[in-house]
């Protein structure tokens, strides 16, 4: 999620950076002709970031945030925004006066969404997401028979399973091999979003570790253009998947269309909040900015913690059940246990074991669960 | 709308695999590919052991892990209750395979079959059903049963065990059997491995048979001649 | 239905399928089962079997089973004959020649000529199985034989199937009632019957009409705990063997308890038929000076007098009251003698303190308790059956075994209505018409000789007078709808081939018998060839069509006989002057009353209910119409088995001088394995060999498709026997006695008793891992009661192949 926070930061960057609109008003005050006002306002009393009319700050402290940024405000290089009027800039916001009444209600939900509170709700969300994740891979595991397929196997080798499954989780789940293997246009359309995501993520990451502080980096630094592309792809995607959606006759299985659409329009959501967002901010209508970035902080909220509910669900049930698939397969031809030998249809033994355990156990007590799988004569 | 449903009674089940045959015949399926199969198992110590034939097949879940697992929307349930691959959207991902509790789903990447290339049955006639590399389960012979037709393995089971029908029709065969066994002979329904949550359509009734053994045991060789001689007088 | 569209897509309509035909037909397999079969044909091939479900008794529908539904990979399968083959190498070496049909039947019948010119035409053999199906294509060839002269040797003596007990006691070899009886059942014994592995279309008469209508207590005497002790309530896993020692203890329980029917021993059995002492027969009204010597005396208690059996009907006056205990002196010729009712000798055997439940106990490893309840739980909770398997019959003493529950069952009177029989479904030759007309032309029949004899290479001292053994031996067999090289568990039988000119076999897959053949002819599947099919498990007749036109290069049993005759002696022709359906209207013009008024269109229009009692229930004429003791066997004229029962009545006791000699006039047990030498009877285990449910014999056991659910061959044994042996499940292991050895894998189960093993009938011998299947179980020996009297298929010896002992060792 935080990659989502990234993306708009980034995309703020540019649209300020690239800026050549002219402004409708004329200041005549070097504040007004900035980017500042795009979070702080006209009257410097706040927008999307903090009111800085009589500031507090000390030059130094000013102009070191400035430079290099803070929070979710990107820094400014000395060539877009030189000392001479860094200082100019200082000098009129403490003489701007402080009127309380023109901090907008944006910003006073605004502050309480400190970067930490911000950070704090997602946190929650994730644990929660997390656990309900994990209590939703408990269900999957259960269909899978992971129990009944343990002493199996044991037998066939812990290492060796661990090594089945983890290759598999890389060619069926990250490389998405059947899908290559059958329609070459799908694999693509499904990578721009599970590689867009994956490269978020990962953009995400890479920032956290070489650039903490979130400041200003060169639209040429890979560290920018790999959230960029990931962003565009994952948003293509999107659209895609809402285009199919549209066209599908058959979108419908009866049981799954709400968690897939729910799924689907949160990210569609998110995806285009958070360009909006950017967008609104470069044409300065600082007024929507704040409303549509909450907007966008709750469909990411919301995406998250619904994942394990949602179709989301599938980026790491799909590659789990297939892991197991190709473990159960391997048992099988590793002909460790008799009955995944003899059964005429391979490959099911532990889930026909526990049939009839089930099954013993509504026809009585004397049906013990220590009963053994003939198959035949 | 209709909620079809099959009901096997093990009581009149003889395990004798009639549905694991008709079923492959009907369906064209390849070698080791059945959608109907029949478990067998057995319990308990000499002389004290019951058998149990379990003939089982696609549930047909109201809350299907297949459905739900595939990436591909490929697995969809009819209005009817009936959960079908589509044959033309399955990427042979093979996350249902797992994912289904019963093990009634089948993907095999290669198909081996059972008779001579040249064989124009198996050619012309078997081999075009199905694809392989696709994942393939039981259909209720939805292409049966929507001529109105009940499926192979209940019009092919000799002891009629199977009971095929519409459980929101109160007065349908099923339901009826459902309600007159419970009074007559006490048996209530169950489902398959009811911990999976799957809510399976498929219904089983117990067996009535007491499955009593009585001897003394005697594991020793067979006793020679009760009278020495042999013979009358 | 069949449908040539994948497992549907979403909402995509299945193509309808263009050039399609629906033939309602029957199959007609050596189960017997005739089961009535809807195949749909697309471009003249078979693509969907389907039971027809059409018998307008609803009970019966539906019919069929996965040996039926499977046929298609028989019709197409891999090992199907498509042409005529001669054989280029040594006998069983696998080198084939591919002939036209007119080289290989120049070939047969240049050589048939010759036989018939230097030896005889009786030298030539001709064997084919289950004759009561198929009486069309099977009498073809006997036609064919019967014209020539040859010798023919019905299948079902040597295969041991004839029931010599039932024969001994009702004067034919098996009696059943159509299946749908069962339904009535309160009480049914399985005596090593496994109905629901070997009779499937007919189980649910007891799963869901007797268990569940009426709570029927079934019972299964089996040492194994078979698919159909599954369904019972109630399993007895009995010493293999020792039937007829629980049979004769129940008896005992009866009698103690006081549960005999007197009124049904009076008037169906011989129970009350005087026993001369001085020579052990019957007395006859003859020696008495009341009548002739085909008459029997009893004494009647009503009016403490002789009395002659009636000799034309059962019916007897309400005022006689037969005496069943006593011994009386009479005067014949001048002499007095004593004599006793066959009952008191009867009781005297049964109350012998060995038949006691207690002693019977450690016998058969039965509780005492359990011999008691069943037998009363059998007298009291009617209607009550019985239903014997052949394990029980295919033993030495098996004749002994069957007469003795024969006995119990009619001591309590349980015959002759509906749920109450005693049925031995093994009556597969039984014809169900009188088929003479199309088989024995004017007439004349084949020579007619066991097939024991061909095996032996010579007749035996005490072979009946009425079989005519080849004075110059045989020279030449034909062997069609068989497989005898597997089934027949008859090492010596290839050793009788190797002596032959000529061997010749007709079929449809190549089996290990094809192999050995010197001339292999395709045959049609049942699906390729018209007939006439009839069967023993219920009454209908049903026509079996050609489905399809005879596959590859195949041509139909007829046609072959035919073509045959043409080139042997072609001044026979006229005698196949006629088609298929010609002779379905002779055998129906002709057939006797079970047909009368039945047509070839009613019949082609569907199953057709002979005339028969409704529900037949077995001797019925006797039961309900009084008529005399046996049921006419066609094709044998009416009286051809009154030698065999002289009373008219059930007989308990058998008075022939060989009886006497064996001491075997009276049920009784004998022990099991008493035939076996001192170093046979030390091997630990028996074996039995069930019929499989993925066979009908050996048919099928090559089916590509049953073997894909029933894979590899095993030995199903006792852990206890196993641990002792060092085998595990799964292991390959070694089955071997003096006769032999093969191998195949283990299967580790509770579910058979210790000391027993179990091997199903007729695996091919490519699925084994080596050896040869009928190699170790070899037991041809003939019981000389058997030679007694000489009826085909009625009264004949019968093979005992269940009396061997073995042992098993891990291999590898």
């Amino acid at each position: 999620m935080r990659n989502l926070l990234i993306i708009l930061a980034a995309a703020l960057t540019i649209t300020a950076r690239a800026q050549t609109v002219e402004l409708k008003q004329t200041q005549p005050e070097v504040f007004s002709t900035t980017n500042c006002i795009g979070c702080h306002g006209q009257s410097a009393m706040g927008g999307l970031g903090p009111p800085i009319a009589q500031t507090k700050l000390t030059r130094e402290e000013f102009l070191t945030i400035v430079r290099q940024g803070k929070g979710m405000m990107p820094g400014s290089p000395v060539a877009d925004l030189s000392d001479e009027k860094l200082d100019q800039i200082y000098t009129q916001v403490g003489d701007m006066p402080y009127v309380e009444s023109q901090i907008p209600v944006a910003f006073k939900v605004a502050s309480m969404l400190t970067t930490k509170s911000v950070m704090r709700i997602f946190l929650a969300v994730f644990a929660f997401a997390a656990v309900a994740a994990l209590w939703g891979i408990r269900y999957w595991l259960r269909c899978a028979g992971l129990k009944e397929l343990m002493p199996h196997i044991v037998k066939f080798g812990v290492l060796k399973s661990l090594w089945i499954v983890m290759k598999s989780f890389v060619v069926d789940g990250l490389l998405v091999k059947s899908l290559w293997q059958t329609n070459k246009f799908r694999w693509f359309m499904h990578g721009l979003m599970l590689y867009g995501m994956l490269g978020l993520l990962l953009a995400d990451i890479l920032l956290s570790i070489s650039n903490p502080s979130r400041g200003d980096l060169d639209l040429t630094n890979p560290l920018k253009i790999l959230p960029i592309v990931s962003g565009i792809a994952l948003f293509t995607g999107v659209i895609y998947v809402m285009y199919r959606y549209k066209r599908d006759p058959y979108i419908d299985n009866g049981l799954t269309l709400g968690k897939d659409f729910l799924f689907v329009n949160l990210l569609l959501h998110t995806m285009i909040s958070g360009f909006l967002t950017v967008t609104f901010n470069r044409m300065g209508l600082t007024g929507w900015i704040m409303t549509i970035y909450i907007y966008h902080l709750a469909s990411i909220t919301l995406l998250i913690g619904t994942a394990p509910f949602t179709r989301f669900q599938h980026a790491w049930v799909v590659p789990l059940m297939i892991s197991l698939t190709r473990l159960t397969e391997a048992v099988t031809a590793g002909k460790v246990s008799l009955g995944f030998e003899r059964e005429p249809s391979p490959g099911r033994h532990h889930k026909s074991e526990r049939i009839v355990a089930s099954v013993f156990a509504e026809l009585g007590p004397e049906y013990s669960d220590d009963f053994n799988m003939r198959y035949y004569p | 709308m209709a909620k079809y449903a099959m009901l096997i009674d093990l009581t009149r089940c003889i395990g004798c695999d009639a549905c694991t045959l008709a079923c492959k015949q009907e369906n064209g399926t390849p070698a080791d590919v059945f959608f109907a199969r029949v478990l067998n198992a057995e319990v308990g110590k000499f002389p004290n052991v019951k058998r149990v034939y379990i003939p089982v097949l696609c549930n047909h879940c109201d809350d299907a892990p297949c459905l739900k697992g595939c990436p591909n929307k490929a697995i969809f349930k009819r209005p009817d209750g009936i959960v079908l691959i589509d044959q033309d959207r399955c990427k042979g991902a093979g996350a249902c395979v797992s994912a289904c509790p019963y093990g009634n789903v089948y993907l095999n990447t290669e198909d081996t079959w059972y008779l001579n290339e040249d064989e124009a049955y198996e050619r012309d006639h078997v081999k075009p059903r199905l694809t392989q590399n696709k994942a393939r389960k039981c259909t209720y012979c939805a292409h049966r049963v929507d001529e109105g037709l009940d499926p192979a393995c209940v019009v092919a089971c000799p002891t009629t065990a199977r009971i095929f029908g519409d459980l929101d029709d109160s007065e349908s065969t099923i339901s009826r059997y459902v309600v007159d066994q419970e009074q007559e002979t006490g048996r209530k329904p169950f489902h398959l491995v009811p911990q999976a949550g799957t809510k399976p359509t498929g219904i089983y009734l117990g067996t009535m048979a007491a499955q009593q053994s009585s001897t003394l045991g005697n594991s020793a060789p067979i006793p020679a001649d009760l009278t020495q001689e042999g013979g009358d007088k | 239905m069949a449908t040539r569209h994948s497992v549907p897509g979403r909402f995509k309509k299945a193509k309808p399928l263009e050039n399609v035909r629906v033939v309602r037909t029957t199959d007609s397999p050596n189960c017997t089962g005739a089961c009535g079969w809807l195949a749909t044909v697309v471009d003249d091939v078979i693509v969907d079997l389907k039971p027809a479900a059409d018998y307008p008794c609803q009970e019966y529908n539906p019919r069929g089973c996965l040996r039926g539904m499977s046929m298609t990979h028989l019709i197409y399968g891999p090992d199907r004959v498509k042409t005529p083959l001669i054989r280029e190498g040594a006998r069983g070496e696998g080198k084939w020649r591919k002939a036209s049909w007119d080289e290989a039947l120049d070939f047969i019948a240049s050589k048939m000529i010759s036989i018939r010119d230097t030896s005889g035409p009786e030298s030539m053999l001709l064997f084919n199985q289950v004759v009561g199906t198929g009486y069309v294509q099977k009498g073809a060839q006997v036609r064919m034989a019967a014209l020539l002269g040859m010798s023919f040797a019905t299948a079902y003596d040597f295969n041991g199937d004839i029931s010599m007990g039932f024969t001994q006691t009702v004067g034919i070899d098996c009696v059943e009632c159509e299946t749908k009886s069962w339904a009535h059942c309160k009480t049914v014994i399985l005596w090593s019957s496994n109905v629901f592995q070997t009779r499937i279309p007919d189980a649910k008469f007891l799963t869901t009409h007797a268990k569940q209508k009426n709570n029927c207590q079934i019972v299964c005497i089996d040492p194994r705990c078979s698919q159909t002790a599954k369904g019972a309530d109630l399993w007895l896993p009995i010493h293999p063997g020792t039937d007829g020692a629980l049979a004769l203890s129940m008896c005992q329980v009866i009698l103690e308890k006081r549960l005999v029917d007197w009124k049904f021993l009076q008037k169906f059995t011989d129970c009350a038929c005087l026993i001369r002492e001085d020579d052990g027969k019957r007395l006859r009204a003859s020696d008495v000076g009341m009548g002739t010597d085909a008459e029997f005396m009893v004494w009647d208690e009503a009016a403490d007098k002789l009395f002659t059996l009636p000799m034309d009907s059962l019916k007897l006056s309400d005022d006689v009251r037969f005496a069943f205990n006593g011994v009386r002196e009479v005067e014949v010729k001048g002499t007095k003698v004593k004599v006793r009712p066959v009952f008191e000798l009867l009781e005297d055997t049964i109350m012998r303190p060995e038949y006691s439940p207690e002693n019977v106990a450690s016998v058969t490893d039965i509780p005492a308790e359990t011999i008691r309840k069943l037998a009363t739980d059998f007298a009291t909770q009617r209607p009550s059956s019985i239903v014997i398997g052949m394990g029980v019959n295919h033993r030495h003493d098996g004749d002994l075994a069957i007469r003795s529950i024969l006995l119990f069952a009619t001591l309590v009177g349980a015959h002759g209505k509906p749920g109450e029989s005693v049925s031995i479904y093994s009556g597969q030759h039984h014809f169900r018409l009188d088929v003479s007309a199309w088989w024995f032309p004017e007439g004349r029949r084949p020579n007619n000789v066991p097939m024991h004899y061909f095996v032996l290479g010579h007749p035996t001292e005490t072979i009946n007078p009425k079989i005519k053994y080849p004075k110059n031996g045989f020279k030449a067999l034909f062997v069609s709808h068989a497989n005898p090289l597997v089934t027949e568990f008859s090492g010596p039988l290839k050793a009788a081939i190797d002596a032959l000119d000529l061997f010749v076999v007709t079929d449809f897959s190549m089996s290990p018998t094809c192999e050995y053949a010197d001339v292999v002819l395709p045959a049609p599947t049942f699906w390729e060839k018209v007939d006439l099919v009839g069967t023993s498990c219920h009454p209908y007749l049903q026509i079996q069509q050609e489905v399809v036109p005879p596959q590859y290069d195949s041509r139909t049993e007829f046609w072959i006989a035919r073509e045959l005759l043409k080139r042997v002696d072609p001044t026979l022709n006229k005698y196949f002057d006629l088609t298929e359906d010609d002779v379905i209207e002779l055998m129906l013009k002709t057939g006797g009353k079970e047909v009368a008024e039945i047509t070839l269109d009613q019949l082609k229009a569907g199953p057709v209910r002979l005339n028969v009692h409704d529900p037949e229930c077995g001797l019925d004429e006797q039961f309900h119409e009084d008529k005399l003791f046996p049921p006419r066997a066609y094709p044998f004229p009416d009286g051809a088995q009154r030698e065999l029962l002289k009373t008219g009545r059930m007989e308990f006791y058998k008075e022939e001088d060989s009886y006497q000699k064996f001491g075997e006039t009276i049920p009784l047990y004998r022990g099991s394995f008493r035939t076996l030498n001192s170093e046979e009877k030390k091997l630990p285990l028996t074996i039995v060999t069930p019929h499989s449910k993925w066979r009908v014999h050996s048919t099928h056991s090559n089916n590509p498709f049953l073997l894909n659910v029933n894979r590899k061959p095993v030995v199903e044994i006792n852990p206890r026997d196993a641990i002792a042996r060092g085998i595990n499940d799964g292991d390959p292991v070694a089955i071997f006695n003096a006769n032999g050895e093969y191998q195949l894998w283990a299967l580790v189960t509770e579910a058979i008793k210790p000391g027993v093993l179990c091997v199903d009938h007729a695996w091919w011998d490519r699925y084994l891992i080596s050896g040869k299947y009928h190699s170790v179980h070899t037991h041809q020996e003939i019981k000389p009661t058997h030679e007694t009297y000489y009826l085909p298929a009625v009264y004949a010896p019968g093979q005992h192949w269940k009396d061997v002992r073995v042992d098993v060792r891990k291999v590898k």
